[in-house]
């Protein structure tokens, strides 16, 4: 691997898509700042987003490629999870404006907030560098804070706030100690001449080429590099919300903003995801102890999975339980993150399954958010009651929210089926019956907890409660209402307009570490 | 060595040492403010183990984070410091036991 | 001079030496006055001075609000001097192996900066009232 020097040429042009999300964050900032105010800011900051997605299109290589001194990747899986995560932004924009305006003074900040967790997101998934993961995330989590305690004055806010920075910088420090521990291991077996060509001992390569040999027949080292990735994993699979470190998830969701939250379960658990994923991915090497050869990844395997068995029962059953829409999504939303660590259990084809899958939960979950904002009757009021008999009062809305909820459900033909279907058939595939069987039980408890609320909409008795939805359909969340249901509608009849190009990128980007799995 | 020399275990001793100290702080402390400075804690005791790594290694990749991290846990201050004065100017209380409004 | 043979506890020395000149100058300089001036303790005397007024209310006051937000923003700005510290020791090489790239560079970091501070100026974060 070389670094060319020549800085303002190459590597300048393949960061070009984050530097312009900066750009698009700093003029946000500065017309919030001089008191430009109203539908501009969510419009720059949403061509913004669409502008920066084919940017990264644009100078994206389909095989992989750094940039900055090995720091980012802007190759391979990169600039399709650049798209993900500025259309998972772009759709929260269709319904924060309305919202932000329905309850409370708008607060202009939060589109500059908006663009720079995009950008925190993208440097974490897209990282070479397990520097930049620690930043990347960093940035993410911060505007997530703020997003959580955005209404100063309410004490929900307050609190659901308090509690995500908690119990966040904690799970930050474990990992921050993971990667320390990793760096003192990575140093134990020098490579003189790699170091002067490569920029950063962190450096994911750089690790897959020098860890092997620390390993290689030291029990301290193996158990040092075991406890590494196990305090990696806690920072991780509490950003995703897996079973042990859930907690926070319906606490925090409740709290939030609905739109904000919405963005909260699916880009920053996406973000995280496929940072999780690359890791593990390059991080899987051979290494040889006491002339048995042991495989990394498998071990990790072992980990993950009770992770997703014991996130898919816990998430499902409890959701089933809730009265509070926003609450049964949350705990809904750990449920997937259940069906997402299925798939990186499968290994092989598995990531991209996961990939798939959190494209499209992406979708739903941001359109199901959404349309609970606009029912809200007053703040954060989502309580199950306030839905009955929508179905004749909004028939267009009941039937919106209604796609959305089959599709979170996975009934054929709409994408969220694709997106379980993949997942599962890979994990069959990988001989995980168990745990495939568990997927699909668990799918069942969940049909009944969605299916339940349309229930609710259609055959309900209606409510005096219930808000006046037919004014609350401005141009904007009915535009991105319209665009979600066509988008789930169009995944799940033709998926592989969409799992093609994500097999393609997968398989160049990181193909070689798969190849050496063989599975 | 001479045997008064600190070697590099024993400040990755003391890294652990103060690590667990803010672990066990973040779980047993009620103040909200002290969880948090626990936390900071932690950050710095990793800090201090990768300063350590990043000599035992000759190597400036560990000091350069080191930096990045001391940011991250400055801009970590200002907003955890922000909200737990919005937090305590609604409630004057900044105990986490009682921090229970959402009930499932 | 070769350091390598000074045993890092030797190098320790001149620091102990000046905490200990620290600690004897404080504790002479506070207690000199004593030493020297007459010493006739009254109850007025002993009272807090408050520019000469009588004293108002306990010492152990709440702060306002307002000194956690200057203080906040300073530990904001502040901080960053971490990263140019580096880059200014360092500057001489950088410049002949990277040329300008990274004098614009911190050009760049600066000019994000500033805009953070217009944002701050802005949204009234450094009124006092």
């Amino acid at each position: 691997m070389e670094f060319s020097i020549d800085l303002l040429g190459q590597s300048t042009v393949q960061i070009l898509p984050i530097l312009f999300l900066l750009l698009v964050g700093l003029a946000l900032m500065m017309l919030d700042a001089f008191k430009v105010h109203g539908k501009i800011l969510p419009i720059l900051t949403g061509l913004g987003l669409i502008f920066s997605a084919v940017l990264a299109l644009a100078y994206g290589s389909p095989s992989s490629q750094v940039a900055f001194f090995g720091m980012l990747e802007t190759g391979g899986i990169a600039p399709l999870v650049h798209v993900f995560l500025c259309a998972s932004g772009l759709f929260t924009l269709f319904f924060l404006p309305d919202y932000l305006k329905r309850y409370h003074r708008p607060i202009e900040d939060v589109y500059a907030l908006l663009v720079f967790a995009v950008i925190g997101m993208v440097l974490m998934a897209n990282a070479a560098d397990l520097i930049m993961t620690f930043i990347g995330l960093e940035t993410m989590s911060m505007c997530l804070y703020i997003f959580a305690a955005m209404y100063k004055t309410e004490e929900r806010s307050n609190e659901s706030g308090f509690k995500y920075f908690l119990l966040g910088s904690f799970a930050s420090a474990f990992l921050l100690l993971g990667i320390s521990l990793i760096y003192g291991l990575s140093g134990m077996h020098q490579l003189p001449q790699a170091k002067v060509s490569m920029g950063s001992l962190l450096n994911l390569d750089v690790l897959a080429n020098t860890l092997p040999n620390v390993l290689e027949g030291s029990n301290v080292n193996e158990i040092i590099f075991y406890t590494a990735i196990g305090l990696i994993l806690i920072g991780f699979l509490f950003k995703v919300a897996a079973f042990p470190f859930h907690s926070w998830t319906p606490d925090v969701y409740e709290g939030t903003p609905t739109p904000l939250a919405g963005f909260m379960a699916t880009g920053g658990k996406m973000a995280a995801f496929i940072a999780l994923g690359v890791i593990m991915q390059k991080l899987n090497f051979f290494y040889i102890e006491n002339g048995v050869e042991f495989e990394t990844y498998p071990k990790i395997i072992q980990v993950l999975a009770i992770a997703s068995l014991l996130t898919m029962i816990y998430g499902n059953i409890v959701a089933a339980r809730q009265t509070n829409i926003k609450r049964m999504l949350a705990y809904s939303s750990i449920a997937h993150s259940g069906y997402v660590l299925l798939g990186f259990c499968a290994g092989g084809d598995g990531f991209e399954a996961s990939l798939f899958y959190l494209f499209i939960y992406t979708l739903m979950n941001i359109g199901a958010f959404g349309m609970v904002g606009m029912a809200e009757r007053q703040y954060e009021d989502t309580h199950m009651d306030h839905w009955k008999g929508l179905g004749k009062k909004a028939p267009y809305f009941a039937a919106a929210m209604s796609v959305f909820l089959f599709s979170l459900t996975g009934i054929p033909p709409l994408a969220g089926f694709m997106a379980k279907y993949q997942v599962f058939i890979t994990a069959i595939r990988a001989d995980l019956i168990l745990l495939a069987t568990v997927g699909i039980l668990t799918s069942v408890i969940g049909a009944y907890y969605y299916i339940r609320l349309i229930v609710y909409m259609f055959f309900g008795e209606e409510q005096e409660t219930a808000p006046d939805l037919n004014t609350r359909f401005t141009w904007m969340p009915a535009t991105g209402i319209a665009l979600l249901v066509a988008l789930i509608l169009f995944f799940g009849v033709l998926p592989s307009t969409i799992l093609s190009p994500i097999d393609k990128v997968v398989e160049s980007g990181l193909g070689i570490v798969m190849a050496s799995l063989g599975m | 060595m001479e045997s008064l020399a600190p070697n590099a275990f024993s400040y990755l001793a003391v890294s652990i040492v103060m690590f667990a100290i803010g672990t066990i702080g973040v779980m047993t402390r009620r103040n909200g403010i002290v969880v948090f400075m626990c936390i900071e804690l932690m950050l710095n005791a990793v800090n201090l183990s990768l300063v350590t790594f990043s000599r035992m290694h000759n190597d400036p990749t560990g000091s350069m984070l080191v930096f990045f991290v001391m940011c991250v846990a400055a801009a970590e201050a200002v907003v955890g410091l922000s909200i737990i004065i919005a937090l305590f100017r609604n409630k004057l209380d900044i105990d986490i036991n009682n921090l229970n409004i959402f009930k499932w | 001079m070769d350091t390598s043979a000074i045993s890092p506890i030797v190098s320790y020395v001149p620091i102990f030496i000046l905490i200990g000149i620290a600690i004897i100058l404080g504790l002479l300089l506070t207690n000199l006055s004593r030493l020297l001036g007459p010493y006739r303790p009254s109850n007025l005397k002993a009272s807090a001075y408050e520019s000469g007024m009588d004293p108002v209310g306990s010492a152990h006051e709440r702060f306002s609000v307002k000194f956690y937000l200057i203080a906040m923003l300073f530990i904001l700005f502040d901080i960053e001097v971490v990263f140019m510290y580096p880059w200014a020791v360092q500057y001489k090489q950088l410049l002949t192996q990277f040329g300008m790239f990274p004098f614009i560079e911190m050009l760049v970091f600066v000019a994000i900066l500033f805009i953070g501070y217009i944002y701050v100026y802005k949204k009234g974060g450094l009124k006092w009232s």
